[in-house]
């Protein structure tokens, strides 16, 4: 079938929501990574088989992830005209229970977590109504009243756990293509640029430069060949949430990549992953066939006379293939090194056409954007940071889970009130926040705000959202050793600088975790921090002295304890 | 490695612009890793010449192998999340425990960027492709290395 017009599309999303409330029960469970780890695979099955025992027809659905992973596995029951109830921790023990209790009708009251009345759609004008909770439901709190997810804004994780993450028609049902159908057929790619624009998002890959004007001068570069690309190969070591939104909703990559090809004038949207990802490979890949297969990839897309194909690529996974011209050496198939960026991608990226890239997290934005207008998105988050931040939060914390908030909220919220705090008889330390290159916070800056300028003023950066938790028992010299080590390990070594000048940190860093630093050591450090940030040709040379200057600025002490006491409080540091 | 072999490699990426990481990467996944003759004979039907195949091979040096790999491969995660864990020490932990019974030389050990598995208990070691906690980990070392002869 070929999606054409309105009336076809509107068919296609009619068909996804009688997959997502059909006439049957429907039990959605989690597969993600963290609960496949946790048997999720087989708690689907048994659900299925203990139910038909007690003589109810269901159709048993894998879904994205939730975010929560302390939870998984995480299912979700769909009984016409009832609240949808979501449980969590049903491993293959509890399954039978929770089919007994469908099956007389009640709640499993020791693993129910909350329940959806009714639910918005982002990229529909009509959302879902459940159905209306009796007695027994209304002790359950609501979706909007649940702890992990009251302080969360999901717009790039708008359908994360909602959907069959290789369904088309379930996409379409939570309002998927709707925002291509407008851009396509009520709005000209400057229209559609100028959205972006005033939208004021920022590009979520680190940079947080506006998305709106990159493509704009992408659009104003000459020739016929241009090229989007999404970047999905996370380098940055300790995040997961580019990963969960490949396996949770590939369509909506496709989706903004097709939106971004038509407003810059691009033919051809390359996706980019590292090579040995399967799961991610084989959710694209189906995202992408489907598609083509329904038309909403491929000639004349919505009879609009746009044409726009999809293309998956793999790389060979390196930190500094993060970097924009090093990713799209990568993907010419040459070394990923970056290149002097004096002449902007947008007008020689790949190919020597104009390019622009932006990450996943940004392409997850861009259709409710198109569909609920900038003024809907200007309202979300702060002044200087428009719309949500993915945050994935690890590491010495009760409840590590992904979560996306709104631009604004403070550390201290994420970590009490979505990773329930410290766990016991811990206390916070440092919360490492943006990857290696942005250091870590203190304790007493918990009350920063996630904010690309906020965090920056504190030392950090908001870098790809990876909030790690530290708590005492780490030591802050041998954390920046550690970040030192990976900025060494991942230098491409082209320009003098970053090669010679992350390594000789990191030996003076290590020199002060074993003792044999000196207080001249310091001022040495900050030397070299100076001439990485001026001189490196590339932006991971000039972020790695953040590393060191955020420590020495936040955690001097530690350093001069080091060295005049030759000690570790921490005792972390081999001395 | 055998040239057909090769050949087959190069002919399903005929179409792909770009293509020496993926034929890279597709002769990997068949023989395990990057022979010299292998790549020689990439260099002689690309006409490419072997420096740039080599080049491209050296500096993905976390993806792509030079040597064959030995029977089982053992990978601690170095993230971030799981250095604040102390994976150096489960890195050591299973160093020693390799260096016990003369069987370690049977197993590639190295380590990992990020599996990606930040949000388990961690740290994480992945043992031939699956990926385990700590303390499954450990036992499955000595699980495997009580199967060989």
């Amino acid at each position: 079938m070929k999606i054409e017009t309105i009336e076809d599309l509107n068919k296609l999303k009619a068909a996804g929501e009688k997959l997502l409330r059909p006439d049957i029960l429907r039990i959605q469970v989690g597969a993600s990574s963290s609960a496949l780890s946790k048997e999720a695979a087989q708690v689907g099955g048994q659900l299925k088989k203990e139910l038909e025992k007690r003589g109810i027809e269901a159709a048993v659905v894998s879904v994205g992830c939730l975010g929560l992973s302390t939870q998984e596995p995480i299912v979700e029951v769909i009984a016409p005209g009832k609240p949808k109830i979501t449980y969590g921790r049903i491993t293959a023990a509890v399954a039978p229970l929770l089919a007994g209790a469908i099956a007389d009708g009640n709640v499993l009251k020791k693993h129910a977590l909350y329940r959806t009345d009714v639910e918005e759609l982002l990229c529909s004008t009509t959302g879902f109504s459940y159905g209306m909770a009796s007695a027994e439901f209304t002790e359950l709190p609501t979706a909007g009243e649940f702890k992990f997810l009251k302080p969360q804004v999901r717009i790039a994780m708008r359908n994360s756990g909602q959907i069959n993450p290789e369904s088309i028609e379930e996409y379409a049902a939570r309002g998927g293509f709707a925002a291509l159908y407008k851009a396509l057929t009520k709005m000209t790619p400057e229209q559609v640029v100028d959205t972006v624009i005033k939208s004021e998002l920022r590009g979520k890959g680190g940079g947080g430069f506006p998305a709106g004007q990159k493509w704009q001068s992408c659009r104003e570069a000459g020739g016929n060949d241009k090229y989007v690309i999404c970047n999905c190969s996370e380098g940055d070591p300790g995040i997961g949430m580019h990963k969960s939104l490949i396996e949770s909703d590939p369509f909506s990559i496709i989706e903004g990549l097709a939106i971004g090809g038509y407003a810059i004038g691009a033919r051809e949207g390359y996706i980019y992953l590292h090579h040995g990802y399967a799961a991610g490979r084989h959710k694209l890949k189906k995202a992408i066939d489907r598609a083509a297969e329904f038309g909403l990839l491929g000639e004349n897309i919505f009879g609009s006379g746009f044409s726009f194909t999809g293309t998956l690529k793999e790389g060979a996974g390196a930190y500094v293939c993060g970097e924009s011209t090093a990713l799209m050496a990568c993907l010419e198939g040459r070394a990923g090194e970056p290149r002097p960026k004096y002449i902007h991608t947008a007008e020689k990226g790949l190919w020597d056409k104009p390019t622009n890239l932006n990450n996943v997290e940004t392409w997850c934005n861009i259709a409710p954007i198109i569909f609920r207008g900038p003024e809907w998105f200007t309202k979300i988050g702060t002044k200087a940071s428009r719309g949500t931040k993915v945050i994935s939060l690890t590491g010495n914390i009760s409840t590590p889970c992904l979560a996306e908030v709104p631009m604004g909220t403070t550390l201290k919220t994420v970590i009490t009130k979505l990773g329930g705090g410290m766990p016991k008889g811990t206390t916070l330390k440092a919360i490492g926040i943006g990857g290696p290159p942005a250091g870590a916070l203190p304790a007493s800056l918990a009350d920063t705000p996630i904010d690309f300028d906020a965090l920056w003023k504190a030392g950090s950066m908001l870098g790809s959202g990876g909030m790690i938790v530290m708590d005492t028992a780490n030591c802050m010299v041998d954390m920046t050793r550690f970040f030192l080590k990976f900025l060494e390990e991942e230098s491409c070594g082209r320009c003098f600088p970053c090669r010679e000048g992350i390594k000789r940190m990191r030996e003076l860093v290590e020199g002060i975790s074993i003792g044999v630093g000196k207080p001249e050591h310091l001022a040495l450090l900050e030397e070299l921090a100076e001439c990485l940030s001026q001189t490196a040709l590339c932006d991971l040379g000039k972020s790695a002295p953040n590393a060191v200057r955020c420590a020495l600025r936040h955690f001097k002490e530690e350093f001069d304890t080091h060295i005049e006491r030759e000690v570790c409080p921490a005792k972390r540091c081999a001395m | 490695m055998d040239t057909k072999k090769v050949d087959a490699i190069i002919e399903r990426h005929k179409a792909e612009k770009g293509a020496l990481i993926s034929l890279l990467h597709a002769i990997q996944d068949e023989e395990g890793y990057l022979a010299a003759d292998a790549m020689s004979y990439l260099s002689d039907k690309l006409h490419t010449p072997l420096g740039e195949i080599s080049r491209v091979a050296t500096y993905f040096d976390k993806a792509f192998k030079l040597e064959p790999k030995q029977e089982h491969t053992v990978r601690v995660c170095r993230g971030t999340t799981c250095h604040v864990k102390k994976s150096d020490e489960v890195y050591k932990e299973i160093t020693d425990e390799l260096s016990k019974d003369g069987k370690g030389f049977r197993f590639s050990l190295g380590q990992a960027r990020c599996l990606g598995c930040c949000t388990s208990a961690g740290p994480v070691v992945e043992i031939d492709g699956e990926v385990y906690e700590q303390d499954a980990a450990k036992s499955t070392i000595i699980k495997l290395k009580g199967e060989m002869k």
